[in-house]
C-alpha cells in the first residue's frame, strides 16, 4: 500500500487552476477556492475542485495553494494540460510526487486514461493508513484467538447445523486425516465428503503442527477481507471512471445519484471490516469450517477479476470450483470481467473462450494433482457426487434437506435435478441481463449459490453479505429493506433456538427448525433480488435523469418493469 | 405278480434305507442343567451328519431336509449359521452357554470359492431363507450386511486349506422376534419332528414363556472319524437353548419336565443313533425316577431304552440365599452415552481371569450414525491407555453400508477396559423409518471372539471358539414429521418458486416509462369494481332512505 500513500498534494497557484479547468479568475479564500467565469459564480464547481480545502496549507501571500488533484479533474480537463500545469509548478516537489507526475506525463495525451495509473490517483485519497488495518486485523485475530481458547464454546458452535455442514465439518476433516492415517480410503466411506487436495493439506498441516492450523484458518479470514478491501476500493475507482467519462450516456439530470468520491471511500474498509467481525464469518472460522477456503477463494477471484489478468481470475475461480462446485456459475461473470477490464482489445468471443481455456486448465491441473496423490478417478469425482446426489439429509439452512426427507421416493432424482437446476440455471439470464455490469452479476450469483445450494451454511451467506454494502449508493430504490433484513436476523437468531428445542430439549420436532431455516432462505432471496432490482433501477435512473419525463409530453413519468 | 412287484419294491426301500443309514446319522439331545437353584438351562441339540463322495449334491434327500439342502446347494455354501433369539443371555450370572447367539436374527454364510457373484447368492439367500423360516430376513439388505475380517472365522474344514473372507457375509437383525411361526419350520427340518425324543418336548407356548430362548441352525463341512480328513461330512446342528425362571412359573421346590414342557418325554426317534436325555441338578435336589447312567456329572437317560411316555422330576430345590455364580471368564456391557446428536458409545470388558487374554472386538455401527474413528480409545480402568494390537475399520457409506470396526485387544488380567468412541446420528428420510419411529433403531451386538481355550470353558457346539455378544442398543434418531410431505413440498416450492419468479422478472424485463394516469389494466378492473360496489352501496341507503322518507310522510 505504500504506493498509494503518497500525498498528491501539490502547489500550484492561482494563475496555473485558471488555465486547466478554463475559467476567468480564481480567488482564494481561507480553505477553498472559488472559480468564476464570465465575472458569475459557479454554482457547481467543476468536480475536481470539490476537495480543495486545505487551510493549513494555503499560503495568501504568495498566492500559492495546495490543489488536490483528483482524478475526476483528468476527465474533466485534457490530462495533458494538468501534467503540463503540474510539470511548470513542480519544482519544490518531493521526489516521490515527481515520479508520479512524470508517470503521468508519460502518458499519451489523449484523454483516455490507463486505469492503473489513476488507480494511483484515487486511491491516494484513502484515507485509512496500514497502521489503522493492522489494527483491525490484529483485533480480528484476537477475537478469533480468544474463542478458540474457549473449546466448549467452539464444541457446540460446531455442532449447531447452520455452521458446520457434512461438506464442511472439521470432524470430517479429523476423521478423514485418521481414516488416510490408517490406510482406508476416504472415498469409499463417509468419513470426509471435502475435496481430497484440501484433506491432504490440511493433514500435512496437522502434522507439522496444530498449532498452525489455528493461524491457518484465522489466516483465511485476514486474507479473505483483504482481498475484499482491495477488490472494493478497485471496483469503486473502476465505477468512478464510468461514471465520469466524459463520452458516456448518463443523463445530466442525475447527478445527484452519481456516485461520490467521499460517499465511497469509506466503502472498502467496511466491507473488509464486515466479512472481519461478522459473526457468520466468526462461526465459522471458530469452528474450523472447511468453507472458509472457498470463501477465500471466492473473494480471491473478485480482487483478481478486476484486474484484468484472466490467468489469476481463473485460478481462483478453478480453486473455488474444486472446493464446492457450484462456483462454475461464475465462469461467465469470468469472462465478462475479463472482457471489461481487459488491457488489450479482445472481443468477447475471444475473451470467452480463453477464460474457459484457462478455467479448465487450471482445474484440471487440480484434478491431475488430486488424483497423483490419491490414485482413484474417485478422488476426483467423489465430493462432486456428494454435492450433487445430496445423500445427506442432516438439517441445515438450505432447502434441500427435509424437502429430500419428505418427498415421495419416486419423485426424489426429479425433484434433484429440478433443484440442482434452480441452482445454476440462473447464470445464463443473468450473464445476459448484467453482461455490462459483471461484478454485480458475480456478487447475485454468489449470493443465489449460497442460498440455494445442497448444503448451505451460515457462512456462505457471511461472504456475500459482507459485500453488500458495494451497493449501497442504491440502496435509496430498495422497496423492502427494513422487512428482509429483519427477516434474516430474527431467522438466524431463531435457528438456533428452534435447533435445540428440536434435538435437545425434545420438546419440538422438525418443522420448527424447517420453518426458519426456510425462513431464512427467502430472505436471502429478497434482499438478493430487492437489491438487482435496485441496482438496475439506478442504473436506469442514471441514464435516463432522477426524475424521467415522458417524451411525448412534459410530464414527469412512472418507471414500472414491463415486458 | 403284483405282490412280488410290492416285495420288490420293499426290498429296494430297505436297500436304500441301509445305505443311506451308512452314510446318514442323527443325534439327538437334550441338556438340561441348573444354572442357580431358580433358573434351568435346556439346551437341546440335533446333529445329522452325511458323508459324501466329492461334492455335496444330493438329489436323494434322506434325513437330511431336502428344503435347506436345495437351498445350500442352489447358493454355493461352503458354511451356514443362523439364530434366532429372545431375551440376552446374562454372561456374567450364567456364564457360557454351549451356543452363544445374539438377541434377534444373526445369519453368516461362508460360500464356496468357486462363487461368481458372492452379493447377489447372498441376497437370494437370505430371501430364500426368509421364506423358510418365516423371519424378516429379506430385510438384511446391503446397509446391514458386512464382512468381518477375522471375528467370524469358518468353523468346519474349509476347502483348499485357506480361507479368503471376500466369501463370507454377515447379517444380523435386532429387532427381529423369535416367533412360533419360526419354530414350527425350524421342528420341520429335524427327521422326526416333534413327535419323538427330546424333540417332543418342544412346545411352542411352553418355550416362550422362558427368559431366554434361541433357535439355531448351522451347516458346515467337517472332517470324518481318523487323523487326516481325507473323508468328510456335512453336519447340520440345529440347537434350542431355553432358560427357565422356575420363580416367575412358580415351579420352585419341585419341577419336572411336564410341568416345564407340558410335555412328556417320548422315546427316541427311531432314526437317531444316540438319543439322551441329560439332567445336571445343583446340591441338595434330587432326581426322580433316578437316573442311574452317569457322565460327566449328568445324568443320563438314554431314550432308545425308553418304553413309552415318561417324566422326569426334580425335587428339593432350596431357595438361594445369594446367588454365587459367577462368570470367571469374559463379560461386556455396551451402553450410549452423550444427548443431542452427539453421541458415544461405550463397551465396559472385564476380564476375570488372572491373565492377559487377547480378545477380537468386533461391532458394526449403522450408516445413520457416523462413527468418529478418531475418538475411538481403548482404557482400561486404571486409566492406562491400551492401544489395540490391531484395528480395521470401515467407514460407512449412507444408505448402503454400515460403519464396521474390528480390533484385538489384549485385556489384562484381573481388569476392567473401556472401549468407547463418538458418534453423529444422521438422518433418515421419512420412508426409511420403520413403522413406529419413535421405537428407534437397533445397534447390532458387540461381539467378543476369544479363544475357549484362554477361558478355560468347554462347550458343546463350535469348541474352539466363544462369541461373547452384548446387549443390542436401542438408539433414537430425529424423526421428520411424518404427518406432512405435502405441506413441506408445498412450501419449498413457494420459495423456490418466488426466487426463480423474481430473478426471471429482472432478468427478462425492463423499465418502462409510463404516464401516471396510465394505470394497469389490473388495477383499473379492481378500481372500477370498487366503484361499483360503493356506488351501488350508495344507491341502497339512497332508496332506503327514499322508503323510510314514504312511509314517514
Amino acid at each position: 500500500m505504500g504506493k498509494q500513500r503518497i500525498k498528491n498534494y501539490v502547489n500550484a497557484s492561482l494563475s496555473d487552476v485558471i488555465p486547466i479547468f478554463n475559467c476567468d479568475y480564481a480567488r482564494a479564500d481561507n480553505d477553498k477556492v472559488s472559480l468564476y467565469k464570465d465575472q458569475e459564480s459557479l454554482s457547481d464547481p467543476p468536480s475536481g475542485l470539490n476537495f480543495i480545502s486545505n487551510p493549513a496549507g494555503f499560503d495568501s501571500n504568495n498566492s500559492k495553494f495546495k490543489l488536490e488533484i483528483s482524478p475526476l479533474t483528468l476527465f474533466e480537463k485534457s490530462l495533458k494540460d494538468v501534467c503540463q500545469t503540474t510539470n511548470t509548478i513542480s519544482d519544490e516537489f518531493t521526489e516521490a510526487e515527481q515520479v508520479q507526475c512524470r508517470d503521468v506525463y508519460t502518458l499519451p495525451s489523449t484523454s483516455y486514461v490507463e486505469p492503473d495509473i489513476l488507480y494511483l490517483l484515487i486511491s491516494v485519497q484513502n484515507k485509512h493508513s496500514a497502521v489503522e488495518m493492522l489494527l483491525y486485523i490484529s483485533l480480528a485475530v484476537l477475537l478469533r484467538a480468544w474463542l478458540f481458547a474457549a473449546p466448549e464454546f467452539v464444541s457446540w458452535l460446531s455442532s449447531l447445523p447452520e455452521v458446520s455442514t457434512p461438506l464442511s465439518s472439521w470432524h470430517r476433516v479429523v476423521e478423514g486425516i485418521s481414516v488416510l492415517k490408517q490406510g482406508g480410503s476416504i472415498h469409499e466411506g463417509d468419513s470426509y465428503h471435502g475435496s481430497t487436495l484440501l484433506l491432504i493439506f490440511m493433514s500435512r498441516l496437522q502434522e507439522y503442527s496444530p498449532l498452525l492450523l489455528y493461524l491457518m484458518f484465522a489466516t483465511c479470514d485476514i486474507v479473505t477481507s483483504l482481498a475484499l478491501l482491495r477488490f472494493a476500493e478497485k471496483f469503486i475507482r473502476n465505477e468512478l471512471i464510468d461514471i465520469y467519462k466524459p463520452d458516456n450516456d448518463i443523463s445530466s439530470q442525475s447527478k445527484s445519484i452519481k456516485l461520490n468520491e467521499s460517499g465511497m471511500k469509506d466503502i472498502p474498509l467496511l466491507i473488509s471490516l464486515l466479512y472481519l467481525f461478522n459473526p457468520f464469518t466468526i462461526a465459522t472460522c471458530v469452528s474450523k469450517c472447511t468453507l472458509i477456503f472457498s470463501n477465500m477463494f471466492l473473494a480471491l477471484f473478485l480482487n483478481a477479476s478486476l484486474s484484468g489478468s484472466v490467468f489469476s481470475t481463473t485460478l481462483f475461480l478453478a480453486l473455488a470450483t474444486y472446493e464446492s462446485l457450484y462456483p462454475i456459475v461464475l465462469l461467465f461473470a469470468a469472462a465478462l470481467c475479463y472482457y471489461k477490464y481487459q488491457k488489450t482489445s479482445w472481443t468477447i468471443y475471444t475473451c470467452m473462450l480463453l477464460t474457459t481455456l484457462c478455467f479448465l486448465m487450471w482445474l484440471s491441473l487440480l484434478f491431475v494433482i488430486a488424483y497423483l496423490h490419491d490414485e482413484s478417478p474417485e478422488s476426483i469425482v467423489s465430493h462432486y457426487s456428494f454435492i450433487l446426489r445430496v445423500p445427506d439429509q442432516t438439517p441445515n439452512v438450505g432447502v434441500f434437506w427435509y424437502f429430500f426427507t419428505e418427498v415421495f421416493d419416486h419423485f426424489q432424482s426429479f425433484f434433484l435435478c429440478v433443484f440442482q437446476l434452480n441452482v445454476i440455471v440462473f447464470s445464463i439470464p443473468m450473464s445476459i441481463k448484467l453482461r455490462s455490469h459483471p461484478v454485480c452479476l458475480s456478487f447475485i450469483l454468489i449470493g443465489i449459490v449460497a442460498a440455494l445450494k445442497s448444503y448451505p451454511s451460515l457462512g456462505d451467506a457471511g461472504l456475500w453479505l459482507s459485500i453488500l454494502p458495494l451497493w449501497s449508493h442504491t440502496f435509496k430504490y430498495l422497496r423492502m429493506a427494513i422487512v428482509t433484513s429483519i427477516m434474516l436476523i430474527t431467522t438466524a437468531i431463531v435457528c438456533p433456538v428452534m435447533w435445540n428445542l428440536w434435538i435437545g430439549a425434545r420438546s419440538a420436532n422438525a418443522n420448527f427448525f424447517f420453518a426458519s431455516s426456510l425462513a431464512y432462505t427467502t430472505a436471502q432471496v429478497l434482499i438478493l433480488t430487492d437489491v438487482l432490482l435496485a441496482y438496475l433501477k439506478w442504473h436506469y435512473h442514471l441514464r435516463e435523469g432522477v426524475c424521467p419525463k415522458l417524451e411525448t409530453s412534459n410530464e414527469k413519468a412512472m418507471i414500472r418493469l414491463l415486458n | 405278480m403284483q405282490k412280488n412287484m410290492l416285495g420288490l419294491f420293499v426290498l429296494i426301500y430297505f436297500a436304500m434305507f441301509c445305505t443311506c443309514n451308512g452314510n446318514e446319522n442323527y443325534e439327538e439331545s437334550l441338556k438340561l442343567d441348573m444354572i442357580d437353584p431358580e433358573l434351568v438351562y435346556g439346551f437341546f441339540n440335533f446333529t445329522t451328519t452325511w458323508n459324501y463322495e466329492h461334492w455335496f449334491a444330493p438329489r436323494h434327500y434322506k434325513l437330511f431336509p431336502r428344503s435347506l439342502g436345495q437351498l445350500i446347494q442352489k447358493y454355493n455354501i461352503a458354511e451356514l449359521h443362523f439364530t434366532m433369539t429372545q431375551g440376552l443371555w446374562r454372561y456374567k450370572r450364567w456364564g457360557f452357554p454351549d451356543a452363544s447367539s445374539p438377541t434377534g436374527a444373526q445369519l453368516w454364510v461362508w460360500f464356496h470359492k468357486n462363487t461368481e457373484d458372492v452379493d447377489k447368492n447372498w441376497v437370494g439367500f437370505t430371501n430364500a431363507l426368509s421364506g423358510l423360516f418365516c423371519a424378516s430376513l429379506n430385510f438384511i439388505n446391503k446397509a446391514v450386511t458386512v464382512t468381518p475380517k477375522i471375528s467370524f472365522r469358518p468353523v468346519g474344514v474349509v476347502e483348499g486349506g485357506e480361507t479368503d473372507n471376500t466369501f463370507l457375509r454377515y447379517g444380523t437383525l435386532s429387532r427381529e422376534n423369535l416367533c412360533t411361526e419360526n419354530l414350527t419350520p425350524w421342528m420341520k427340518l429335524l427327521p422326526c419332528g416333534s413327535k419323538a425324543g427330546p424333540g417332543a418336548l418342544l412346545n411352542p407356548s411352553q418355550l416362550h414363556h422362558s427368559k431366554f430362548l434361541s433357535i439355531g441352525l448351522h451347516f458346515l463341512h467337517d472332517c470324518s472319524e481318523g487323523g487326516s480328513c481325507e473323508r468328510r461330512h456335512v453336519k447340520l446342528e440345529q440347537h434350542i437353548s431355553v432358560v427357565y425362571d422356575l420363580r416367575t412359573l412358580n415351579l420352585m421346590p419341585n419341577f419336572s419336565l411336564l410341568s416345564l414342557f407340558k410335555k412328556r418325554v417320548k422315546p427316541a426317534c427311531p432314526l437317531s443313533s444316540r438319543s439322551v436325555l441329560m439332567v445336571r441338578v445343583i446340591e441338595g435336589a434330587t432326581i426322580s425316577p433316578a437316573l442311574t447312567e452317569s457322565v460327566g456329572g449328568f445324568s443320563v437317560l438314554n431314550l432308545h431304552r425308553l418304553k413309552s411316555d415318561s417324566n422326569v422330576q426334580v425335587k428339593g430345590l432350596k431357595t438361594p440365599g445369594v446367588t454365587t455364580k459367577l462368570n470367571h471368564g469374559v463379560t461386556n456391557h455396551c451402553y450410549l452415552t452423550g444427548i443431542g446428536l452427539e453421541g458415544g458409545f461405550v463397551c465396559s470388558i472385564v476380564n476375570h481371569n488372572n491373565r492377559e487374554i487377547p480378545i477380537i472386538f468386533f461391532q458394526v455401527v449403522p450408516w445413520f450414525l457416523h462413527t468418529q474413528v478418531h475418538t475411538l480409545k481403548v482404557v482400561s480402568r486404571q486409566n492406562d491407555i491400551i492401544s489395540p494390537a490391531w484395528i480395521s475399520y470401515t467407514p460407512g457409506k449412507i444408505r448402503e453400508s454400515p460403519n464396521i470396526m474390528e480390533l484385538i485387544v489384549r485385556l489384562p488380567s484381573d481388569s476392567i477396559t473401556e472401549l468407547s468412541f463418538h458418534f453423529t446420528k444422521g438422518f433418515m428420510t421419512w420412508i426409511e423409518h420403520p413403522p413406529d419411529a419413535n421405537h428407534g433403531f437397533y445397534i447390532s451386538p458387540a461381539v467378543i471372539t476369544t479363544k475357549t481355550n484362554d477361558l478355560n470353558i468347554s462347550k458343546e457346539l463350535h469348541g474352539s471358539v466363544q462369541h461373547i455378544y452384548s446387549e443390542a442398543i436401542l438408539v433414537n434418531i430425529p424423526v421428520p414429521d411424518f404427518s406432512m410431505p405435502y405441506n413441506v413440498i408445498c412450501l419449498v416450492c413457494t420459495v423456490l418458486a418466488i426466487s426463480f419468479g423474481s430473478f426471471h422478472n429482472l432478468a427478462t424485463r425492463r423499465f418502462h416509462k409510463l404516464s401516471p394516469n396510465e394505470v394497469s389494466p389490473v388495477k383499473k378492473k379492481f378500481l372500477s369494481l370498487i366503484e361499483r360496489f360503493k356506488s351501488r352501496k350508495k344507491k341502497n341507503v339512497d332508496e332506503s332512505l327514499a322508503s323510510t322518507a314514504e312511509k314517514s310522510s
